[in-house]
C-alpha cells in the first residue's frame, strides 16, 4: 500500500456530467460559466465589426420581405470580396426587407424605397454608398439587378465585370466571346453574380445594423413606371410558370383537374403518356423531351415519376404527388406524397376550396 | 419617327460565324413595329452579320470605320441629326459582352433608357409608352421621353427573315474622324470552360411526408395547407376568380 490516495472515477465523471440533456455531457474544463449559458437558450453568436478596413456593398433585392436564394448568394460573393478585414453593407430594396441579412453575412444595411424608378436608382444608390466608399459593389445578374449595375457603373464610370462565373478575393472569371473565351482579371468596382455561381455566406451571423438611407431629391424623371401586371397562370409560359399542376396517366377526370388548376392558379402541365392519348396539348409535356420546368412547386396528380419526367423537374424547390403506389419514384421525391386515387382527391379539393369561397 | 437600331459584330455561339444576335433581331422588331425608317448603325468594318441584319427588315446599314472608342463614335454620329428612337439588343454577342454601350451611350447623349422592351406603343406629348418584359410572364407599362434609347428583351417577337432583303439592303461604309482609344482590358483571356452550377442549393428535397391512404377529405385538407404553408396561395386567390 502506498500512501496515495485512490481516485474515484465515477465520482470524477458525475463531477463532470453537465445536467439536462439526453446525452451525457462532460466538462472536464469545470463548471464556471457552464450553468449560468445552459439556465437559458443561448443567444446565436453575432459578430460586430465597428471599424472595418474597407466595405464591399451588396446590392440585394428581397421581393418576399427577405433575401432569396439569389439574394444570399450576392451577400455571400461580397463576403469572399470583404474577407475578414471587410464589412459588408448591403442595400435592400424592399419595405419590409431587415430580416435575413445579417445571417446572410451583413454588417450594415441600408433599406431603400422599392418605388424609386429606374432612371433615380443610379443616383440613390451613389448617395447611400457615400459614406462607405465601397472597393466593391456586387449585385444579382436579375433583370432589375442588372440594370441597376449597368446604370451605377455608367453614371459613375466604375469598371465592371457582368455575369461573374466564378469569384475568388483575387480573380473574377466571366465569358467573353459569344460564350466561347473567358477571361481571368481582377475583381472590378462593380459585379453581377447569375444565380448559382458563388456560394451563400456559411459563417457565424453577421450584425446587421440598420442605417439610415439617403435623402435624395427626386428630380423630374424622364421615365414613368406604371404598375406590374402579373401574369394569368393559364397563358403563362410552362418555362416559365412558378406554379405548375400537372396531370399523368392516373388522372381520367379532366374536368376537376382543369377546375382545380383555375382555383389553384396554377399552370397546367401533363407527363408524355397523358400528351400522347392527346387528352392535354403537347405544348404541356413537362421533361426530358418536353419542358424543364423553373418553377417552385409542382403539384403532380397521378405520375408516378419514370425518370425521363423527373429530368423535367431539375429545378423545382416543392414537389408535391397524390398517387395510388406508394414505392413510385415521385413519392422520394416528394415533399408531401398523398397515398390516394387522384379521382378522389381531387374534387374533396374542389369542395374545400369552394367551401372556403 | 426615325429610329436607329445599333449592330454588334455579332457572331453565333455554336459556330463562331457572323451571325445577328437574338436581342438585336428583338430590336429590329421592335423598330419596325414603331414604324417611319429604320436603319442599322454599326461600328467598325462591315461584315455579314449586318447584311443578314437587312434581312429582317432593315433598309440601310451604316457601318462607322473609325479607330477608337465606340461610344464617342456613335455619340458624334447620333448627335449629328438625332434620331427619335435608339433600339439595341440586351447585350452583343463576340465582344466583351457587357451589355454597357447603350447605357455609356445614354450617359453620354444624356437620353433616358430603358431595358427589357418587350412591345412599343403610340407616342403622345413626346413620350412614347413602351411595354417592359419582367420574370414569370409579367408586364410593366412605362412612359418614356423622346429622344430615347431602348434595349429590347430577348424573348420580344422577331421579324422573320427574308433572304431578298438581305441580298438588297444598302451596307454603306461610312469614314469618322478617330476616337480616343478604350483603356485596354487587363486579364487572362482564353477558352470557354462550362463550370457547374452551385448543387443542393435548391435540390430535391427528398424524405418528406408520407400519407397512406387517408380520406380523401383529410387529404385535401392537408394538401391545402402544404400548399399555403409553401405561398403558393397568397397571390394567386385574385387570379382564381377572373380567369
Amino acid at each position: 500500500m502506498t500512501g496515495r490516495p485512490r481516485r474515484d472515477p465515477r465520482a470524477e465523471r458525475a463531477r463532470c456530467l453537465v445536467p439536462g440533456g439526453v446525452r451525457p455531457r462532460l466538462v472536464r474544463a469545470g463548471w464556471d460559466g457552464v450553468l449560468t449559458a445552459e439556465a437559458g437558450p443561448r443567444p446565436p453568436a453575432v459578430v460586430c465589426i465597428e471599424e472595418p478596413a474597407f466595405w464591399v456593398a451588396a446590392i440585394v433585392e428581397t421581393p418576399e420581405g427577405r433575401p432569396d436564394r439569389w439574394g444570399r448568394q450576392v451577400l455571400g460573393a461580397a463576403r469572399v470580396l470583404a474577407g475578414a478585414e471587410g464589412g459588408v453593407v448591403a442595400l435592400v430594396t424592399g419595405v419590409e426587407a431587415g430580416h435575413g441579412v445579417g445571417e446572410g453575412g451583413a454588417d450594415r444595411v441600408v433599406v431603400l424605397d422599392i418605388a424609386i424608378g429606374p432612371e433615380a436608382m443610379p443616383g440613390v444608390m451613389l448617395a447611400a454608398l457615400a459614406p462607405f466608399a465601397p472597393r466593391h459593389v456586387v449585385m444579382a445578374e436579375t433583370p432589375a439587378g442588372g440594370d441597376w449595375a449597368r446604370r451605377l457603373a455608367a453614371r459613375s464610370g466604375w469598371s465592371i465585370q457582368a455575369g461573374i462565373e466564378m469569384l475568388n478575393a483575387r480573380q473574377a472569371l466571366r465569358p467573353v466571346g459569344a460564350m466561347r473565351r473567358e477571361r481571368a482579371a481582377a475583381p472590378a468596382r462593380v459585379l453581377t453574380v447569375p444565380i448559382d455561381r458563388v456560394a451563400p455566406y456559411g459563417g457565424m451571423r453577421r450584425e446587421g445594423r440598420g442605417c439610415v438611407p439617403p435623402d435624395v431629391p427626386v428630380l423630374e424623371a424622364r421615365v414613368q413606371v406604371g404598375p406590374v401586371v402579373l401574369a394569368q397562370a393559364a397563358e403563362m409560359p410552362l418555362a416559365e410558370a412558378p406554379f405548375v399542376m400537372a396531370a399523368g396517366q392516373g388522372v381520367r377526370d379532366f374536368d376537376s383537374f382543369h377546375a382545380l388548376s383555375r382555383f389553384l392558379g396554377a399552370t397546367e402541365g401533363a407527363s408524355r403518356v397523358v400528351c400522347d392519348a392527346g387528352l392535354m396539348p403537347r405544348g404541356a409535356q413537362v421533361g426530358a423531351s418536353g419542358t424543364v420546368l423553373d418553377a417552385r412547386c409542382y403539384l403532380a396528380f397521378g405520375i408516378a415519376g419514370a425518370p425521363q419526367h423527373l429530368q423535367g423537374l431539375g429545378k423545382v424547390e416543392h414537389v408535391v404527388a397524390v398517387n395510388t403506389d406508394l414505392h413510385a419514384a415521385i413519392v422520394a421525391r416528394a415533399g408531401l406524397a398523398i397515398i390516394a386515387d387522384a379521382q378522389a382527391v381531387m374534387p374533396a379539393l374542389l369542395d374545400l376550396l369552394r367551401e372556403e369561397g | 419617327m426615325r429610329g436607329v437600331v445599333l449592330l454588334s459584330g455579332g457572331i453565333d455561339p455554336v459556330s463562331g460565324r457572323p451571325a445577328v444576335p437574338r436581342g438585336e433581331v428583338a430590336a429590329i422588331g421592335l423598330a419596325l413595329s414603331a414604324g417611319g425608317a429604320v436603319g442599322g448603325l454599326h461600328v467598325g468594318e462591315g461584315s455579314v452579320a449586318q447584311r443578314q441584319a437587312g434581312g429582317y427588315g432593315l433598309e440601310r446599314v451604316d457601318c462607322l470605320r473609325g479607330g477608337g472608342d465606340a461610344v464617342a463614335i456613335l455619340a458624334a454620329h447620333l448627335s449629328a441629326p438625332p434620331p427619335d428612337l435608339v433600339l439595341a439588343g440586351s447585350r452583343a454577342c463576340g465582344g466583351e459582352d457587357s451589355g454597357m454601350l447603350p447605357y455609356l451611350l445614354a450617359e453620354r447623349l444624356g437620353w433616358p433608357l430603358l431595358a427589357g422592351v418587350m412591345a412599343i406603343g403610340a407616342v403622345a406629348d413626346g413620350w412614347l409608352s413602351v411595354t417592359i418584359g419582367l420574370p414569370l410572364g409579367a408586364r410593366q407599362e412605362a412612359r418614356i421621353r423622346l429622344p430615347c434609347i431602348l434595349c429590347a428583351h430577348d424573348a420580344a417577337p422577331a421579324p422573320p427573315f427574308v433572304f431578298d432583303r438581305a441580298r438588297r439592303v444598302v451596307v454603306r461604309t461610312v469614314d469618322v474622324s478617330d476616337a480616343p482609344p478604350v483603356p485596354v482590358v487587363e486579364g487572362v483571356e482564353r477558352p470557354y470552360r462550362a463550370r457547374p452550377r452551385l448543387i443542393g442549393s435548391a435540390g430535391p428535397g427528398g424524405g418528406g411526408t408520407v400519407l397512406e391512404n387517408p380520406e380523401p377529405a383529410e387529404a385535401a385538407r392537408v394538401l391545402l395547407a402544404h400548399l399555403r404553408a409553401l405561398g403558393m396561395l397568397g397571390s394567386s386567390e385574385g387570379a382564381s376568380i377572373d380567369a
